[in-house]
């Protein structure tokens, strides 16, 4: 085949040489290879990496592949230095093997979903002749190659360091249980999948998808925030009680590694029979149940015909933000766009919590008494509404973003239908932002500091939230130039704009931890005073900066065909 | 014994407690242009997605050639050529890779799929567009390539979704012509579209699905009695759609502002 030289020849030997092994499972070999060259070339194009679209290059092609590997070779380093640290061996592995389980486990989510959920795959191979079993292997095929991959760079740094404190022949034990925990977070997605369309449609599938991958991002910037400040708790983890490793999943593939460390009892034998029982009896689960997922798929397409009303929370934000009818056309529009571009939240939402976390570390440290309830109580007494402005920090990514969507040739609609104020726009989808992303979550902060602060406290957290209102559409005014909002495609590797997003998040964060320390250390009724008429005015004022000088070039909207 | 191209017998599928076909039934000789037509929902994607083995029915038998259809093997589809509605291609491969991509799973040699794909692909004006990847190709480009994909492996049944979309007046005219020319040599042609002259220019036998029923089964001559009646016009009265002058009153009325009472105004609403 014409694509052969991005395919990778090596895996396509091995599948020859077990052909006839592949036949046996009642797979028709010739269509299963033809299928699974197809996908890795099409895989190759699309520059899938081993979870990372990479540069897009001429020709580069497997070179994405090995500039994945390494990446995660580099993360598996990282990880495998965690073993060398002299701890209790259960927790220790523990640790590890969650680590990865949730690295593996969300990449399969992310990276492979568009992999494994083709809608593309039913209508043009099984309307061919090509069946259910036989498109499925094809596919499993070509995303376990992928995740074994992923596997070994995140976990063979790891399972080489067992050496140091387990001696060789756990190494041994560290490989297979590696292997073993690649398959089972392999299986555990794949039942995902087929239990969330089983139940829904697509269109819930791939929200679900979408929350699981920011809510894993986000554990993982909590993790690097939060367990550097636990080191003694970390020690005390070292004595939790048997049970709840054998609750914890990633824990049963310490068994494994335990047993063949010499480390016999029955703790170490329940784990590794709970890894080897329930990984082998959700693949042979899912082989049975294969020929149904590929009917599912046929709902990725589908959703739900039940009509959208608007909720309380937008309909009251539409009273409070907007004036006129102009404005409230707007606002809906840009709220409906937000409300369904799940990349936009994959980019945006992690860094809200990052900015959600920075405040919270710093209440945390900020007391007398170091990390203990009462300091912290004391903290956010005294600093809490002035911690809030760290929500700043998402800003600048959430306006960068603002330009992008799945469907940028949409806003063509604005060449034929031009829009009559380009200000009101903008100043619409400015307040759709704070709505959306900073309200939520500061709004409920402001009155859970007030409840602990008192008055003093609540006068300068409403004071904090207008003046991140005036900043959201201040910021927004001066980000967003002629691009039209949601008219561009997201390219990864051509970043136009973000060096302006950097300097604006450069500049954030000292003026904010400045403002935040001298906040907390001043507070009064002066200084929440102070803070809520600026705040006031910064709201204020902000909002007469798009009456003028905002004129966005429709003539570049994007396609996303192109 | 006549071996039909295609029979179905009682075939039935519901949805829940949607009926999308009840108790369908036709049998179809070779070399037949069929006019398979319908109101949206009346069944006619469902038809075919049960023939192709995308779906299952809930009750009754198809047969192809005298023989039921075998879901579980799929070897009967390499005798069916289908070209669905808005299909989506594998946009990062080239019009080449994907033609000889089908010819290959529908059992062909790669070497004949590539050199029948590119002979194709000249006569209908692809042939310097071969080697150029699908997301590069128009609207109409990408049809063509649709169009060849269900052929490339000589089918004797097509199953044609709105084959016409996208397509210039000169393709159209090209692709009619051949629809005709396999008829001719014994091809069987489900022709299904929303645009009535083609279907009654083309077709010899025009099956007319309503609500998962055939409503209408036979030549257009012989479904037409009054010679002044186009098909359009037919298929309105048999799907009961009467109301399309009213209606199109009714909108333009509401676009003027007009009222039951109020009289009619001249000019736009412009910016008040």
């Amino acid at each position: 085949m014409a694509m052969s030289s991005e395919v990778l020849p090596q895996v396509m030997q091995f599948l020859d040489k077990n052909a006839r092994r592949i036949s046996k499972l009642g797979i028709n070999y010739q269509q299963y290879r033809l299928i699974v060259q197809t996908k890795f070339a099409l895989a190759s194009r699309d520059h899938v990496g081993l979870g990372f679209n990479t540069q897009k290059k001429a020709g580069s092609g497997n070179h994405d592949l090995r500039n994945s590997f390494l990446l995660y070779l580099f993360f598996g380093v990282l990880i495998g230095l965690f073993l060398l640290i002299p701890l209790p061996h259960l927790f220790a592995l523990s640790t590890v093997f969650a680590t990865i389980f949730v690295m593996v486990f969300l990449t399969m989510l992310t990276s492979y979903s568009s992999l494994m959920l083709d809608p593309r795959d039913r209508p043009l191979f099984v309307a061919r002749g090509v069946s259910e079993r036989t498109l499925s292997a094809a596919r499993l095929t070509v995303v376990g190659f992928y995740l074994l991959l992923n596997v070994i760079a995140i976990g063979l740094p790891s399972v080489v360091a067992l050496v140091v404190h387990y001696g060789p022949v756990a190494v041994i034990g560290g490989a297979v249980a590696l292997l073993l925990l690649g398959l089972f977070s392999f299986m555990l997605a794949l039942f995902v999948y087929l239990l969330v369309l089983r139940f829904f449609d697509g269109e819930r599938l791939k929200n679900i998808l979408n929350m699981v991958q920011i809510v894993m991002v986000v554990g993982i910037y909590l993790a690097g925030q939060v367990l550097p400040h636990m080191a003694d708790a970390l020690g005390a983890l070292g004595h939790v009680q048997a049970g709840y490793y054998l609750l914890a999943l990633p824990s049963w593939f310490a068994g494994p590694v335990l047993l063949t460390a010499g480390d016999f009892n029955l703790l170490n034998v329940l784990l590794t029979v709970l890894a080897f029982g329930v990984t082998i009896a959700l693949t042979v689960l899912f082989w049975h149940n294969s020929s149904r997922f590929e009917q599912y798929l046929a709902k990725l397409d589908q959703s739900s015909d039940a009509p959208r009303h608007d909720g309380w929370y937008v309909r009251f934000c539409r009273k409070l933000f907007t004036r006129g009818d102009e404005e409230r056309g707007y606002f809906d529009f840009a709220w409906r766009v937000l409300r369904e571009e799940r990349d936009f939240k994959l980019r945006v939402y992690p860094q809200l919590a990052y900015s959600l976390i920075i405040p919270v570390v710093f209440l945390v440290t900020m007391g007398d008494d170091g990390a203990s309830l009462h300091s912290l109580l004391q903290s956010i007494g005294r600093g809490g509404a002035y911690a809030l402005l760290m929500f700043n920090l998402a800003l600048p990514v959430a306006i960068y973003n603002l330009g992008f969507s799945s469907q940028p040739e949409a806003m063509r609609l604005f060449q034929r239908v031009p829009l009559r104020h380009d200000g009101r726009f903008l100043r619409a989808c400015m307040k759709v932002l704070f709505a959306r992303l900073i309200l939520p979550l500061c709004l409920p902060l402001v009155v859970i500091f007030a409840l602990i602060g008192g008055l003093q406290t609540l006068i300068a957290g409403i004071g904090v939230l207008l003046s991140l209102y005036g900043i959201t559409l201040l910021m927004g005014r001066s980000m967003v130039h002629t691009h039209l909002p949601f008219s561009q495609l997201f390219d990864a590797s051509n970043q136009k704009g973000t060096s302006s997003m950097m300097g604006v998040m450069l500049l954030i964060i000292p003026v904010d931890m400045g403002l935040m320390f001298l906040g907390a250390f001043l507070h009064s009724w002066i200084l929440a005073g102070i803070v809520l008429v600026v705040g006031a005015l910064m709201a204020l004022g902000s909002t007469r900066m798009f009456d003028r000088g905002v004129v966005f070039n429709v003539r570049a909207v994007e396609s996303s065909e192109h | 014994m006549t071996d039909y191209a295609i029979s179905l017998h009682h075939l039935h599928k519901q949805f829940g407690s949607k009926v999308v076909l009840d108790d369908v039934n036709f049998d179809i000789a070779p070399g037949t242009i069929v006019g398979y037509i319908g109101p949206n929902g009346a069944g006619k994607s469902t038809t075919v997605k049960i023939v192709l083995g995308l779906l299952d029915a809930d009750s009754g038998s198809v047969e192809l050639f005298g023989k039921s259809i075998d879901v579980r093997t799929g070897e009967y589809k390499r005798r069916i050529g289908y070209v669905p509605e808005g299909a989506d291609v594998f946009n990062a491969l080239t019009a080449r890779e994907y033609l000889q991509l089908v010819g290959q799973l529908y059992g062909m040699d790669a070497e004949l799929a590539g050199t029948r794909a590119e002979k194709l692909a000249a006569i209908v004006g692809l042939g310097e567009a071969l080697d150029r990847r699908l997301v590069s190709y128009s609207k109409g480009m990408r049809q063509l390539v649709l169009i060849i994909a269900s052929l490339v492996h000589n089918p004797d049944i097509l199953f044609w979704d709105e084959p016409l979309n996208g397509l210039d007046a000169n393709a159209v005219l090209l692709v009619e012509q051949i629809l005709r020319e396999l008829r001719s040599r014994g091809k069987t042609i489900f022709y299904s579209s929303h645009i009535m002259d083609v279907v009654q220019k083309l077709s010899d036998r025009i099956i007319l699905l309503n609500g998962g029923t055939v409503v209408a089964d036979g030549p257009f001559a012989e479904l037409n009695r009054d010679a002044d009646t186009s098909l359009q016009e037919l298929f309105n009265a048999m799907t009961g759609y009467s109301e399309h002058g009213q209606r199109a009153r009714a909108f333009a009325d509401e676009l003027m502002g007009i009222t039951a009472d109020a009289p009619a105004t001249e000019g736009g609403d412009g910016d008040e």
